[in-house]
């Protein structure tokens, strides 16, 4: 699958196509592993009338399961820090029984570093009501969905990256060798003419902050907007006004880095990204919408441009609106970063994705946030059936054959416009051209949270 | 009222197409005459979720028809046609006129333009029957319901109800209401103990006036503008009767769903008392929700001296935010729960099952008082027992009175049980396959959120009743306690939480002339208390 990913994203036309059966079988193997091995999905499939068989259009139709199942515990184990009760529940969505020493344990940070020892790697999310869902993976999924990822992504960036002796080396690179080593060539050689600016903590498992975390290595430098870890503890407590004093404590130092800090923060950021400039380097700055902006607003402020060198691209991912109801508008947005960074519209990237599934889906220059092969998209209409046809309105529900540790038939709180035609761009396929939130669902993503923390 | 409607084809289906017309200051405004095709025509751009479009010259509202009995979307539309509206009309700024006229009126003569509206309505019982039909074909609830609402109406509508609420609501030192709505009353032991104190009186240049003069106290109607609900259609009724009776240069806003019963009021009041005083100074009428150029001119400072809001926690935080300088009645989201005592648990299980299923009922449970969740007092087998009771007592309910099959509470549902809920007990009953009504037994908390509130029934098993008060908090409007002893025993630990109403299961959709809201008089907080 993953290879199909890298040949679809090389502008392979037939390889979604000849991807399909393949997924479908995985995707049914997978229900059979989850029945077997989570006791969650276990009794939603019993109680759905289905056992260790189902077929693929049954799986859509019947055993799709709400993104909320990742946050199905009770919001009082966290506030009195039982984590041998959160583990207990997480062992309920994962398909290992997590058998850990919980001892000392006083915060989200401390399970969540305590569970890495045992090779389970969690990230987390959170929405407007501050209660997060966490989603585990064992470290060869989380390593399986990272290859996964450079595999579809690799060859589609460095589409933008018509120059260089470097950018031709990787695009052959990335069509001659197999994913894995690739990656591991990657992971050796770097991206040595890139710095990276990430608008974001120096380390955290929270939707882009993972991965932060992730691209980090890459990069011959690296300057985090905030040089410190983002506690979820700490924005818990932000969030819900409470929690034990250890926690208090973390969400005063979340907030003085965050809100007291800001501006120090903003032109340290700006300061890096000059000084790399000047030595010649190209840039990648990765951040949520609402960050960017804060960025070019302090630009503004201060009347600093800086035109980046050639190649230089920015990420943007996280969601464009707020939780104080803000939306940042996406062409006010190129407009700064044009105006401050001189940064052409193509060469700001703009990423689709979220903490349940192991793919970042990247936006074409056509508007199409283009889906890899490794997914299957399921659009489910109000009532929660799929809709046979793979266009048109509805919610963005998604099958996922790399989700191995946890269940992956996840539907989301997003309302989407999906096409399903070739596109300018070259790529085929379903892809998502519009999102939003349903009426009544919270507000997700790290521009929302982060953009909390600052209000 | 029935001629006007014929004369200019009012409130009548033609191809779709219902025109309504709004009473502004006792005046009817006509919408123009648009057809089918223009009506779509103008929700051709929007989403699939909007409601309403405003184009040049009308407002259009979409309501989606509902296939009876089988009690389903059909998939077409009923387009409602309004006038524009121009929010400076709403407002009154002649408080000098209405100080001289509808202020004057007496509490008999509200009560006597009351009973002349519901005359009125009365002798038109053909037109009226037509108009239930017409609602019938986009409304939401049972059939049942509906057949009954013209009957409660009435009962609201009562003269002697209406001055039991007057001089219930707006009693004050043991004299009735009405008495201070018709002028000043005497407060016959009221002495000054003000300022400056009796020692301090020989320092004024001009003295003491010596004995103190009599003190009179009356309560001033006031300019009240009222958002209304649509979960219930009595809402914008109830809220015109509160107008009414507290003599207000009144605006009610209709709500997106309930426009139709909103408008039979007007009509009537329009027909039946046209020159009345209370007549021209009413107003009923309809705007987007929220809408900036509308509210914006009503929000303003002194554009009214009121403003009671009914709605989702979105709209009511939204007023409030909006108009802070104008005395905001807020009515809250709420809901009601049920605390089952363990002295059910017996023989007694399908008896008080029975009971409670009457509580989750009311207004098909989008009521503020409808029971959405209960506190079941014993095991959790003993929980998941009563779940398994409730749910044929449901049954009962689904097949006298189908619910609508809403494709998007069939989602909430399904979202529920294969997500946040999916380690729960579930017993529920389906029409075609789909959702109808249920109990989920949880483990542990229940974020009220996401209730879906549509015959859905959460019970929590707990040890000791007690145990469910640190789960009620003000957002409870009403407990239903069963036996009756645990009910007095906890009456006032439950209401000391901010519950407002703490009755017999069974017996929690009780009204009576004058009953608090939301912990208050209502018509109390419609007036100024002055002294003069």
């Amino acid at each position: 699958m993953i290879a199909a990913s890298r040949a679809w994203a090389s502008g392979d036309r037939g390889a979604s196509e000849e991807a399909s059966e393949l997924r479908r079988q995985m995707i049914e193997a997978n229900h059979t592993r989850y029945f077997e091995l989570i006791p969650l999905y276990h009794k939603v499939a019993l109680d759905q009338g289905f056992g260790k068989k189902a077929s693929f259009d049954a799986i859509g139709q019947h055993l799709m399961l709400d993104a909320g199942i990742f946050k199905s515990y009770e919001p009082d184990w966290l506030d009195a820090g039982d984590y041998a009760a959160m583990t207990e529940w997480l062992s309920s969505v994962f398909c290992h029984r997590i058998n850990a020493d919980l001892s000392g344990i006083d915060s989200i940070d401390g399970w969540i570093e305590r569970l890495h020892r045992y090779q389970i790697h969690v990230v987390y999310s959170s929405g407007t009501s501050g209660e997060f869902s966490f989603i585990p993976r064992t470290r060869q999924n989380w390593q399986l969905a990272r290859t996964a990822n450079i595999a579809s992504l690799a060859p589609q960036i460095l589409d933008l990256l018509a120059t260089g002796i470097n950018s031709r080396l990787l695009r052959s690179l990335v069509k001659s060798k197999v994913p894995e080593a690739m990656m591991e060539l990657l992971g050796k050689r770097g991206l040595p003419e890139y710095h990276a600016a990430f608008l974001g903590f120096r380390q955290g498992r929270m939707g882009n902050q993972a991965l932060m975390e992730e691209l980090a290595p890459f990069f011959s430098r690296c300057c985090f907007l905030y040089e410190v870890p983002v506690s979820g503890s700490g924005l818990r407590s932000l969030r819900r006004g409470s929690g034990t004093r250890r926690e208090q404590e973390l969400a005063r130092h979340l907030h003085r880095e965050v809100v007291e800090r800001k501006n120090h923060n903003y032109m340290r950021l700006i300061e890096f990204t000059r000084n790399s400039t000047r030595q010649g380097r190209k840039l990648l700055l990765f951040g949520a919408p609402y960050q960017f902006k804060e960025m070019l607003e302090t630009m503004c402020e201060q009347n600093v441009s800086v035109p980046l060198n050639r190649g230089s691209l920015v990420l943007v991912g996280g969601g464009w609106k707020t939780f104080t109801g803000e939306t940042v508008r996406r062409q006010s947005l190129v407009e700064m970063l044009a105006g401050r960074l001189g940064l052409e519209d193509d060469k700001i990237l703009e990423g689709y994705s979220m903490t349940e599934i192991n793919t970042l889906m990247l936006r074409c220059r056509n508007g199409r946030f283009h889906i890899p092969p490794v997914i299957e998209p399921v659009l489910m209409d109000s009532g929660l059936n799929p809709v046979a046809a793979r266009e048109g309105e509805g919610t963005f529900g998604f099958m996922d054959p790399l989700a191995l540790d946890y269940p992956g038939f996840i539907v989301s709180s997003d309302q989407v416009l999906m096409v399903n035609s070739p596109c300018e761009c070259g790529l085929t396929g379903p892809a998502v051209t519009r999102i939003g939130r349903l009426p009544g669902s919270e507000i997700k993503g790290c521009g929302g949270i982060m953009g909390s923390v600052g209000a | 009222m029935e001629k006007t409607c014929r004369q200019h084809g009012l409130l009548v289906n033609q191809d779709g197409v219902i025109r309504i017309p709004f009473m502004i200051k006792g005046r009817l405004v006509l919408p123009p005459a648009i057809g089918r095709e223009e009506a779509r025509e103008a929700f051709a751009g929007a989403g699939g979720e909007t409601v309403s479009v405003t184009a040049a010259g009308y407002q259009l509202l979409r309501e989606a028809v509902i296939e009876r009995p089988g009690m389903r979307y059909t998939g077409e539309f009923i387009y409602q046609v309004m006038p524009d509206l121009d929010p400076v009309e709403l407002i009154e700024t002649d408080n000098g006129r209405l100080a001289g006229e509808l202020y004057q009126l007496k509490a008999e003569e509200i009560i006597s333009y009351i009973e002349c509206i519901v005359r009125f309505l009365k002798k038109h019982t053909r037109f009226l029957a037509g108009i239930i039909e017409l609602m019938r074909s986009t409304f939401p609830y049972p059939d049942r319901f509906l057949d009954d609402w013209l009957a409660s109406s009435y009962a609201n509508l009562k003269p002697s109800s209406a001055r039991q609420m007057l001089d219930s609501e707006l009693a004050y030192r043991g004299l009735p209401g009405s008495r201070y709505l018709d002028g000043w009353v005497e407060i016959p032991e009221a002495t000054s103990t003000g300022w400056p104190p009796p020692r301090c009186q020989t320092i004024s240049p001009v003295g003491s006036d010596g004995a103190p003069g009599k003190t009179y106290v009356r309560a001033m109607p006031v300019r009240q503008l009222h958002i209304t609900a649509g979960n219930a259609p009595d809402v914008p009724l109830i809220s015109t009767l509160r107008a009414v009776l507290t003599k207000s240069a009144a605006v009610i806003k209709l709500p997106y769903g309930a426009v139709i019963p909103g408008i039979l009021f007007a009509l009537a009041a329009a027909a039946g008392a046209p020159e009345h005083p209370i007549t021209r100074n009413l107003s009923l009428v309809y705007w987007p929700g929220g809408d900036e150029k509308t509210e914006s001119q009503l929000f303003k400072p002194g554009a009214f001296d009121r403003i009671v809001v009914w709605g989702s926690p979105r709209t009511v935080a939204s007023v409030q935010s909006r108009a802070p300088f104008t005395r905001t009645v807020c009515l809250n989201p709420r809901y009601g729960i049920s605390l089952i005592g363990r002295e059910a648990s017996d023989s007694r299980l399908e008896e008080v099952a029975g009971r409670a299923s009457t509580d989750v009922m009311i207004y098909n449970q989008k009521a503020c008082t409808s029971s959405l969740v209960h506190f079941f007092e014993g095991t959790r087998e003993q929980a998941c027992e009563y779940a398994r009771v409730l749910g044929t007592a449901l049954k009962k309910w689904d097949e006298a009175a189908p619910g609508l099959a809403d494709p998007v509470i069939s989602g909430r549902v399904k979202r529920m049980r294969r997500g946040r809920y999916a380690a729960a007990d579930w017993y529920t009953n389906t029409r075609q396959g789909e959702f109808a009504s249920g109990v989920v037994v949880v483990r542990g908390g229940f974020d009220i959120t996401e209730h879906p509130m549509c015959r859905l029934v959460v019970v929590k098993p707990v040890e000791h009743l007690e145990d469910a008060l640190v789960d009620i908090d003000q957002f409870v409007s009403t407990a239903g306690v069963y036996p009756e002893e645990r009910r007095i025993e906890l009456r006032d630990r439950i209401a000391s939480r901010g519950v407002s109403v703490v009755l017999p299961v069974g017996q929690c959709a009780l009204v009576y002339p004058g009953i608090p809201h939301d912990g208050m008089l209502l018509l109390n907080q419609l007036v100024d208390w002055k002294t003069g």
